[in-house]
């Protein structure tokens, strides 16, 4: 489903700070992405969503076969892509609802589906909200304005459930939540995995992991992908931190 | 004296003998000492620290004659009917060029202690009432403009209620205007005076066509306890200039609300004036600018705090794409014996290009010591961040600009007392910003 292929990027003008990622994501695979504080999991998340402050200066990412890179952010979401922020944005004056009816709709219309009235899509998201354990109440609050941290987490798996996304990117949906939250947060992941959709959780622990089962675990470390391996990874590196790998890597 | 001013004190001498109120000596002084002033002071230029933004060169350049004439059937249902499917003015009072035009107008049934009528009416009826409060709100010498509409208005709208009188439905008063080929200058005004605990809720508009200079004033008076809210939605042409003074006497225990959008014009001044004369008299104040191309909007407000625990709020907030500018000037005078006054004032500007700008000038002058008054202003763009999340989830470009805009103006715009001028005010603003190059409403 998702291949990228000699993956650099840098801020705009600024230092490189993806050196050449390569990575293979089936259908139907959950990938765990771990690694140090400012080794590149959040710049290739972003660079997979289409954020505009990166410059992608050589390799290719394709969706099914699509070049991803030539698509705008609204593009890539209509096409599944869904990126769950490791900083939720709050914006003032948006409720919630209505937020996530507009980005429902453009998603339905670019499938050629008929949009959701505003009755139709409240029956819709109520229920995914109980699936959430949220409270309605939050529905008609401005998006994320004054969310604690766990909410606003939360939040980010609403917005997954309610578009079902084909590759869903999760950027540290797991920081900040309590035990409670992460096993709702892992059932709403869990709940949208299927033979057709694609995970790409990005994590610093392994107890997510415990939830959801990855197909495969993968170390960045200055911007490379340093090492791959099973969930047994994990453990490791749970035990052992990341100094060991830097070690076997050679500064690759 | 430059051409212009003085093409103008020639189309009023032609002018002065038909208009009403001959018959009222106070009102022919009052006309005559606004010409006075008015050519003593000539047109306020951009060297007058209080008219340094309103760009009004035009008027200078230019013989604006007095508006007399006609304006189109089709293009008059059509402003109209824009405003009926909107929910606004199933009781109104519609003036084209000026004139009071009954065919257009709908007014509610007469009630006893409250008038409702033309000011050319009231002076015969009530002319001790118009003549006792008609252009007592501000002094000519300091309004040459609004001395000029005193000097020049041909009608307007003359409302008296007295005490405890409620107007029962919110009135609309259309102001529209039509300049057929010369520059037509139109001089609309309102007279509102409540008595002790009345109440009323009005809504003034102005759309029209052509090269206009509409020159609106509009005078309100509130007894003790009176509550009057007044919208204003200026959609003038896309050619016109548009001045405006909104000036209020507000007594004790009063509240004016006074909600302004600046939509249309080329370019627009418009000044509020509140004057808190009794004790916890209070005013709320919301100014939406909305400016694209080459438009220019000035709001100017004036606050004086003369009595014990009187309550200022004003929020202004400009949306400014293409060349446009915008300025907000808001004055704030506390006197030395006002002491309690709760004066707050906030300005926001979202730029929508790189080449509008906004200027901001809060002036705060207090006497008295016992006060809390506060005052921000900000000028940004959209939030990148914020766009790139709402895109991240589908919508596309120009709906996300279109909703951070939007809930960028909502803030002001759900200040706006009535439910059908904010449906209205949503859908200006969303048209303006997904048509991001035109102007006006007719253009
Ligand atoms: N806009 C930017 N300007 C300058 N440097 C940036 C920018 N964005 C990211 N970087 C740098 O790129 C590097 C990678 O950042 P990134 O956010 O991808 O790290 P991360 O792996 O997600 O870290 P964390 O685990 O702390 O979230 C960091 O050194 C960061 O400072
Ligand atoms: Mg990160």
């Amino acid at each position: 489903m998702l291949e990228i292929n000699g993956l650099h990027a840098r801020v705009a003008q600024g230092a490189e700070i993806l050196k050449g990622i390569s990575l293979s994501v089936g259908k139907g695979e959950v990938h765990a992405i771990m690694g140090p504080n400012g080794s590149g999991k959040s710049t290739l998340a972003g660079v997979l969503a289409g954020r505009e402050r990166f410059e992608v200066t050589a390799g290719s990412v394709t969706l099914d076969g699509a070049d991803l890179l030539a698509l705008t952010p609204e593009e890539r979401a209509v096409r599944g892509v869904f990126l769950g922020f490791q900083y939720p944005v709050e914006i003032p004056g948006i409720t919630n609802a209505y937020f996530l009816r507009t980005a429902l709709n453009s998603v339905r219309r670019a499938r050629g589906q008929s949009e959701l009235d505003a009755m139709e899509f409240l029956v819709l998201l109520k229920q995914k909200a109980k699936l959430m354990e949220m409270d309605p109440s939050f529905l008609n609050r401005s998006v994320n304005e004054g969310f604690s941290g766990g909410e606003k987490k939360r939040n980010e798996i609403l917005q997954m459930a309610v578009l079902e996304p084909r590759l869903a990117i999760l950027d540290e949906t797991d920081s900040g939540l309590d035990i409670d939250a992460l096993k709702v947060v892992a059932a709403g992941v869990n709940a949208l995995r299927s033979p057709e959709r694609s995970v790409i959780l990005v994590t610093h622990y392994q107890r997510l992991l415990d939830h959801i089962v990855p197909d495969r675990i993968h170390v960045l470390a200055g911007g490379r992908m340093v090492k791959s391996g099973g969930r047994e990874l994990a453990l490791e590196l749970e035990a052992q931190g990341y100094g060991w790998i830097d070690a076997h890597a050679g500064g690759a | 004296m430059t051409a212009p001013a003085g093409d103008l004190l020639q189309h009023q001498r032609a002018l002065a003998a038909g208009l009403y109120g001959t018959g009222l000596p106070a009102l022919q002084e009052l006309r005559q000492q606004s010409i006075a002033a008015f050519a003593a002071h000539g047109l306020p230029t951009q060297r007058n620290e209080e008219w340094r933004y309103a760009n009004l060169s035009v008027l200078r350049t230019t013989n604006f004659k007095p508006g007399a004439g006609t304006m189109l059937a089709h293009e008059r249902e059509r402003i109209l009917l824009g405003y009926l499917l909107a929910g606004i003015g199933d009781e109104r009072m519609v003036f084209v060029n000026g004139a009071f035009a009954p065919q257009l107008s709908s007014l509610p049934a007469p009630v006893a202690g409250c008038t409702l009528t033309t000011l050319a009416a009231a002076a015969a009826t009530h002319g001790s009432l118009l003549t006792a409060h008609l252009g007592s709100t501000f002094s000519a010498a300091r309004h040459p403009l609004a001395a000029l509409n005193t000097a020049m208005h041909a009608d307007g709208l003359f409302l008296h209620l007295a005490a405890q009188q409620t107007l029962a439905t919110p009135l609309h008063v259309a102001c529209l205007s039509s300049a057929d080929e010369s520059p037509t200058a139109i001089h609309p005004r309102l007279l509102l005076v409540l008595e002790a605990g009345a109440r009323a809720t009005l809504t003034l508009s102005f759309q029209g066509s052509g090269p206009l200079h509409v020159n609106a004033v509009t005078e309100i008076v509130l007894g003790p306890g009176a509550v009057l809210d007044l919208q204003v939605l200026q959609e003038d042409s896309a050619a016109a200039v548009h001045t405006e003074l909104i000036s209020t006497r507000i007594g004790a225990g009063a509240r004016c609300g006074v909600h302004i959008a600046a939509l249309g014009g080329a370019s627009s001044r418009a000044e509020i004036v509140a004057l808190l004369e009794g004790d916890d008299a209070a005013t709320e104040i919301s100014g939406l600018i909305i400016g694209g191309q080459t438009q220019t909007h000035d709001l100017t407000t004036l606050v004086r705090h003369q009595a014990l625990r009187t309550n200022s709020h004003q929020v202004v907030k400009a949306v400014l794409d293409g060349h446009s500018t915008g300025a907000y000037s808001g004055r704030v005078s506390v006197a030395v014996d006002a002491q309690k006054t709760d004066a707050a004032q906030s300005c926001r500007a979202l730029l929508l290009s790189a080449d509008a700008s906004m200027n901001t000038r809060p002036q705060l002058e207090i006497d008295a010591d016992d006060v809390k008054c506060s005052h921000g202003a900000t000028n940004g763009q959209l939030d990148a961040e914020a766009l790139f999340y709402l895109r991240s989830r589908g919508i596309a470009l120009a709906e996300a600009r279109m909703l951070l805009t939007r809930a960028f103006a909502d803030e002001v715009i759900d200040r706006f007392p009535l439910d059908c001028v904010r449906t209205h005010l949503h859908g200006r603003v969303d048209g303006r910003i997904a048509r991001r190059d035109t102007v006006g409403v007719l253009a």
